[in-house]
């Protein structure tokens, strides 16, 4: 399937979800004649005509690559893919975990896993470049800046075990 | 005079403005110096450290890197033929053929000295041409601010990046995106999903960073590793009294041009630095060298990518309109600190403004300084391996990003739209229409339906106020315009085809 017609199915769904969810907006008495659902609803058959559009011209002009031949990407677009997946999953368990393991350490385990899975071999330097790492980072954000990281169970753990 | 001396007068009371132009400059000069990194990039990896600094400084630092940027560019363009930048592609050409006939440390000297010359171009005419535009603008109604923001809008038909359907998709994209939170009139709930976290919008500096640095990192994840240099002896050499002479003429191209590109929303520094590669080249004396180690095929681009860094913030300081992303980052640096670039900027931050414009002649200053010094951490740098450099840029993404609200909710949507941004990215749909439309979309509501209410309904109020009609007419003609030159691309693309 065309990669723009793609594109374009997908801008409709978006459209029409979009204005369900603006036909649903409460009218408030105070309202303008413009209503906070005006523009909204406006934005909404905007997209989805140009949607519609650019599914036409594709239908119509094809020049666009095929999704599945892997385009113009020097080792394919799947892969591609794929390896971005890795980092965005390393993100995510970063905002899972950093409310328990505290910031410092998680920095430190993101930043090694990083860069373990961006090509480093397991080593005492990769181990390394974590703790350092997070450490220069905890000492500009939370020493210097004053900006407060998560502490994780770290705090409440220590205040048990002295009681 | 008494802008001057206002300058004067702020940085003397914040003395961290030079502490910000330097460090703006130097992480500027590393940042671009590694390959994959924009300046727009390097600004947003900066954003979130902005939050708790003074505001001069916070605005003096991204402008500065901006700067920096550009010159750190062209360190790997000369050294390893890779630009840093979109716009050291054209430094490419002649500088890596310098660099071939051993001459990396003077092709350095002509990419700084010229970078140095249009950034004076550039500044100069900022400090002249940014206040007299914003005084213009004073008189300005809430309809004058929907032509405004019309205008700012019809900026997306250039900066499309060859598909005007797409740019659009992307636009209006944006401006949904703007009105997720409280209704600006009624101050009813607009698609929040009953998320505390939401009420208050989506901050741009989100999305920013988000489709910016996020993206960017997924990208690098598959990319190969940049090739390494070998050129670790390379030591600057500036131009002498007979090269200085010699550069002078594809110097003035490389200003000229830089300052009309960089004006020209969706202009940018790579279409400029080609141009004026192009023009350097036809009013050359020597032709015959460029493409082969010609200093003027270097000094040309380089002078039009300095006199950019300056004249691309204009309109954006003075009317609020975002040109380019890296004009668009530094206005979401204004917007953090609570101001709103545009007509009022100078009337209510005004010692600011100085302290920027201030900050801005010291990052002058400071390019030349830390050309000589960064030069050397730059090339180890490039050296080092991309995976640690990849993962430190993640764990300052995530750590920054956490900081501007003391949110994980927020750190969890600047992934997303890092996502949304790889797929825009994928469908080949340009993202910085979508910037403007999140940037304007909330103004343009605001004002549209405020401008309503004073004239109870009468869409004839916007045709009343002259500055809004003058405003649309622009818009409209410059809609036309790309318009033209978009179908007149895609002919000649046909033609040549």
């Amino acid at each position: 399937m065309n990669r723009d017609f793609v594109a374009g199915l997908i801008g409709l769904a978006l459209a029409v979800a979009y204005y369900a969810m603006a036909s649903q907006i409460q009218i408030s008495q105070l309202a303008d004649e413009v209503g906070p659902e005006g523009l909204p609803k406006i934005y909404a058959w905007m997209l989805g005509a140009l949607s519609v559009l650019l599914m036409l011209r594709a239908l119509i002009k094809p020049t666009e690559l095929a999704t599945h031949t892997d385009g113009n990407h020097p080792i394919g677009e799947t892969y591609a893919a794929k390896r971005g997946l890795g980092i965005l999953l390393i993100g995510i368990a970063y905002v899972i975990t950093v409310p328990w393991l505290g910031y410092p350490l998680t920095l430190a385990i993101v930043i090694a896993l990083a860069a373990l899975y961006q090509g480093g071999r397991l080593s005492w330097q990769l181990t390394a470049v974590g703790i350092l790492g997070a450490a220069v980072l905890w000492f500009v954000f939370v020493f210097l800046l004053h900006i407060a990281q998560p502490e994780g169970i770290w705090p409440e753990l220590i205040e048990r075990l002295r009681r | 005079m008494n802008d001057i001396l206002a300058m004067v007068t702020s940085v003397i009371n914040t003395p961290m403005i030079i502490v910000a132009a330097f460090a703006g400059t130097a992480w500027g000069i590393i940042g671009c110096a590694m390959p994959g990194i924009s300046p727009s990039i390097a600004m947003a990896l900066l954003l979130p450290f902005t939050y708790g600094a003074d505001p001069a400084a916070a605005v003096v630092l991204l402008a500065s890197t901006y700067l920096g940027a550009e010159y750190g560019g062209s360190i790997p363009a000369i050294l390893i033929r890779t630009p840093g930048t979109n716009s050291a592609a054209a430094t490419v050409i002649d500088g890596y053929a310098m660099k071939e006939q051993g001459k990396a440390g003077e092709a350095l000297g002509i990419s700084l000295y010229s970078t140095l010359l249009g950034a004076i171009f550039g500044v100069a005419l900022l400090l002249t041409l940014t206040q007299p535009l914003a005084k213009v603008a004073l008189a300005f109604q809430p309809q004058s601010y929907v032509g405004l923001g019309i205008l700012g809008l019809s900026v997306i038909a250039s900066c499309s990046e060859g598909s005007l359907l797409k740019g659009l998709m992307a636009g209006v994209l944006g401006l949904m995106i703007a009105t997720v939170g409280t209704d600006p009139v009624t101050g009813i709930n607009r698609f929040t999903f009953d998320d505390a976290e939401l009420l208050s919008g989506i901050p741009p500096i989100l999305v920013m960073v988000g489709i910016y640095a996020i993206t960017n990192l997924f990208e690098q994840a598959s990319m190969p590793a940049w090739r390494q240099t070998t050129s670790n002896d390379a030591s600057l050499k500036m131009p002498g009294p007979l090269m200085r002479a010699r550069l002078r003429v594809s110097q003035a191209i490389g200003c000229v041009i830089g300052f009309i590109e960089g004006l020209t929303p969706g202009g940018g520094g790579a279409i400029s630095a080609f141009i004026s590669y192009n023009e350097a080249r036809r009013w050359s004396k020597h032709p015959e060298e460029f493409g082969k180690g010609s200093p003027e095929g270097i000094a040309a681009p380089e002078a039009s990518n300095g006199a950019v860094s300056a004249t691309a913030l204009i309109p954006m300081l003075g009317l609020g309109i975002p040109g380019s992303n890296s004009a668009a980052v530094l206005l979401g640096g204004f917007l953090i600190h609570g101001m709103t670039p545009g007509p009022l900027l100078f009337t209510k931050h005004y010692d600011i403004v100085m302290g920027f414009f201030a900050g801005k002649v010291v990052s002058l200053f400071a390019l030349v300084i830390l050309g000589y010094i960064v030069l050397r951490p730059c090339i180890w740098l490039v050296n080092r391996p991309k995976h640690y450099l990849m993962a430190m840029i993640l764990a300052l993404v995530l750590s920054g990003v956490y900081a501007i609200h003391n949110s994980l909710f927020h750190v969890g949507l600047a992934l997303a739209f890092g996502v949304l941004g790889y797929a825009l990215k994928y469908f080949r749909i340009p993202v910085l229409p979508m910037i403007l439309g999140v940037v304007l979309g909330f103004m343009v509501e605001s004002n549209y339906r405020r401008a309503l209410v004073l004239s109870d309904g009468d869409h004839m109020i916007f045709l009343e106020d002259p500055i809004a009609v003058g405003l649309l007419v622009i818009s409209a003609g410059f809609l036309i315009y790309s318009l033209i030159r978009h179908f007149r691309d895609m002919a000649t693309q046909k033609a040549a085809a």
